[in-house]
């Protein structure tokens, strides 16, 4: 059910493997109160580092999106997110597609549209910060 | 299990060795026949007083006389020349090889990681050689007073097993050797090469100077001219092979790899 | 030296006849991680692992591995006892068969798990009779995993785990790995050069150069701490020293300036805002540009 996570893309492991789970629940593929592979076997069909997948489930625990239980293993949470929560985002991808549409249309690039939403996720923008004023005056040139 | 191990690394070698000097050892017996034929034409040699051997001719005269008989024969054939020099040979051999030369076949990374110290590999290896090489001197000779009766003669086991130890004493010295330029060469070649060259110069000197005295100890001629064993030169080859196997050791436990 | 880390070095230096393979290698490699070793050929990664494993003595330094020196006769072997090592080379005793090699194996280590050494025969498909001699490099570097996966190791090093093999065996052998290190908890530090393998599974990595080391720590803050920050300028790059902590290399090339650096780059930016660059962008960093940006030689 899990994809293999790609190493190289640049973003890290256990935010792929939360963004999987995630989608999955979404989807409907996982449902509230079913179990989680556990962590080992999940490690070792995906080949990652077990250390990665604790710590994907721990973030996604975090977030409530899963619950730990002492040895009985992970299960998604009931208040995990929806079928409302996917059409939220349904809403969002369309926000997103018309961005793109409208940055297209100004000749930015798909390589540089896809830099740009990297580079705003990884913090590189802080808000309120001079270096982001001035990135944005930097860019709009 | 090191000594498994050293077993099976060298095991074609030993049985090698063991079966080539056994034949040799036998093949000796029968060698007599032709020299009892010949025996008539010795005699009548020996017998002409005119010349006084001296020198060349006087080594000659005093071979001819030691083989007249089936046991001077044998000592003569079998354990001054062939058991000893083929006995020399089979020993460098048993002693060549070891965790140095292992690195040239890359295997001595998994050797040196195991929870054993480079004492132990070394002691493991020099045991079970010696082992061998006790087999390989002792068993050969043993061929003789089996085979003996066939041509109608006779030897005593006393005296295979006699020079048996002798054999075993001084090609103790050649293996520990060996052994011990395995420690300083990586690879199988140069240790052999070198130990029978340096073999080869031993008995020229010796031809030299009969004090050196190895291949003596090596042919029991001690024991076959008085029937007394070399003991100083049991003692003598004990301590030098000791000595060359500290070395070996003591080499290997500084050597990077 | 403290009891979290399984290996640690300081200072070491290691010369061989006239070539210095260690000049000063500091390492610490946390209990329980998988540790993945990088560097070119003849950076000095299985010379490290030699001196670990005591099989080659530092001319300067220290190394210890439990918290021992590998080094002394009785503290190396008792390093040795709970320690698993595969080759580059993989080499074996080719006067043994498979049967012979894992029945000598086994004799040294009072840990051995025999259903761990069943499960790898059945799994990579070896039979015990079969001779070494004949084996191909594939099957020899199942053997050798099999020799150290069931020695019931606390740690496990491994110098290129999967070079010579194909991708699928490449991946069969890392998932071995992975899955061993699930239900057993070892420590792992292997050497290699597939930097997507090793940003596979390791979750700390160091990096080495010409006998140093160079970047070092957990793979996940290296990935958030590294950014490429290119700036474009009207007229040529500035020919300027950038003084931001963490500045790793900085590159000139026609209008173009671009600077590694390992704390986020902003200092980056604020420090060459009054060059007045046209533009700019940071962009995260894969470990292969991190490696290659790391080793490259000086421009």
């Amino acid at each position: 059910m899990l994809l293999k996570p790609n190493p190289s893309s640049g973003v890290p492991i256990y935010l792929q493997l939360m963004e999987q789970v995630k989608h999955a629940i979404e989807t409907g593929a996982l449902r509230p109160g079913e179990q989680l592979p556990s962590i080992r076997p999940l490690a070792e069909e995906l080949v990652v580092n077990p250390n990665t997948v604790a710590k994907a489930y721990r973030e996604l625990e975090h977030d409530g999106v899963i619950e730990l239980r002492q040895g009985a293993g992970a299960f998604v949470s009931d208040k995990a997110p929806t079928k409302k929560d996917a059409d939220k985002l349904r809403a969002a991808q369309a926000t997103v597609a018309g961005a793109i549409e409208k940055l297209r249309e100004r000749g930015v690039t798909d390589e540089e549209i896809r830099r740009l939403v990297e580079a705003e996720l990884s913090g590189v923008y802080k808000s309120g910060g001079p270096s982001s004023a001035k990135a944005s005056e930097g860019k709009s040139r | 299990m090191l000594w498994h191990k050293a077993w099976l690394e060298t095991r074609w070698r030993f049985v090698s060795a063991l079966l080539i000097l056994t034949v040799l050892a036998g093949s000796n017996v029968y060698d007599y026949l032709a020299t009892q034929r010949l025996l008539p034409q010795l005699n009548a040699t020996t017998q002409i007083p005119a010349v006084e051997a001296t020198g060349l001719a006087g080594v000659i005269r005093e071979a001819i006389e030691i083989q007249k008989d089936f046991r001077g024969f044998i000592w003569y054939q079998a354990f001054r020349q062939n058991l000893t020099q083929m006995g020399v040979f089979f020993a460098i051999l048993l002693g060549c090889g070891g965790l140095f030369s292992e690195s040239s076949k890359g295997s001595a990374l998994f050797t040196l990681s195991l929870p054993v110290t480079r004492k132990q590999l070394v002691g493991a290896r020099a045991g079970t050689g010696l082992a061998q090489l006790f087999a390989v001197a002792m068993v050969p000779p043993l061929a003789i007073p089996l085979l003996a009766p066939s041509i109608g003669q006779h030897f005593t086991i006393v005296d295979a097993l006699a020079h048996g130890v002798c054999i075993f004493f001084a090609g103790a010295v050649f293996f520990s050797l060996a052994s011990f330029l395995s420690t300083l060469f990586g690879d199988i070649w140069r240790p052999l090469l070198i130990a029978i060259a340096i073999a080869c110069v031993i008995a020229i000197l010796e031809a030299m100077v009969p004090q050196l005295g190895i291949y003596r100890v090596m042919s029991g001629e001690s024991y076959f001219k008085t029937g007394s064993l070399p003991w100083a030169g049991f003692l003598t080859s004990a301590v030098i092979a000791m000595a060359l196997l500290y070395s070996a050791a003591e080499t290997l436990e500084r050597r990077d790899f | 030296m403290n009891d979290r880390h399984v290996i640690e070095t300081a200072g070491l230096w290691k010369r061989y006849d006239d070539v210095e393979a260690l000049r000063g290698l500091d390492l610490q490699v946390p209990s329980g991680s998988i540790f993945g070793f990088l560097g070119r050929n003849g950076a000095g990664k299985t010379t490290t692992i030699k001196v670990v494993l005591g099989m080659s003595r530092p001319n300067r330094g220290e190394a210890r591995v439990f918290g021992q020196s590998p080094f002394n006769s009785d503290t190396g072997v008792a390093v040795r006892r709970r320690t698993a090592f595969v080759s580059d080379e993989k080499d074996l005793y080719d006067y043994m068969t498979v049967g012979e090699i894992v029945a000598f194996t086994r004799s040294f280590y009072p840990r051995w798990r025999g259903d761990l050494e069943q499960q790898y025969l059945r799994q990579f498909d070896l039979t015990p009779s079969r001779g070494i001699k004949g084996l191909s490099r594939g099957m020899r570097t199942k053997l050798a995993m099999l020799l150290a996966l069931s020695r019931g190791a606390e740690l496990l090093l491994l110098d290129e785990p999967t070079s010579g093999l194909d991708p699928s065996m490449a991946e069969e052998m890392l998932q071995a790995l992975v899955g061993h290190v699930a239900a057993e908890g070892s420590t792992v530090f292997f050497s290699s050069h597939q930097l997507a393998e090793v940003e596979q599974i390791a979750d700390h990595v160091a990096i080495i150069d010409r006998g140093q080391t160079i970047v070092a720590g957990a793979l996940d803050d290296l990935r958030a701490q590294y950014r490429r920050i290119q700036l474009v300028f009207e007229g040529n790059a500035p020919d300027v020293k950038v003084h931001a902590p963490g500045t790793h290399r900085v590159r000139r090339q026609g209008r173009v300036l671009t600077v590694l650096s390992s704390s986020g780059g902003d200092g980056v930016i604020e420090e060459l805002r009054g060059y007045r660059p046209s533009s700019f962008e940071v962009s995260p960093v894969s470990l292969k540009d991190i490696f290659l940006e790391s080793v490259r030689t000086e421009d």
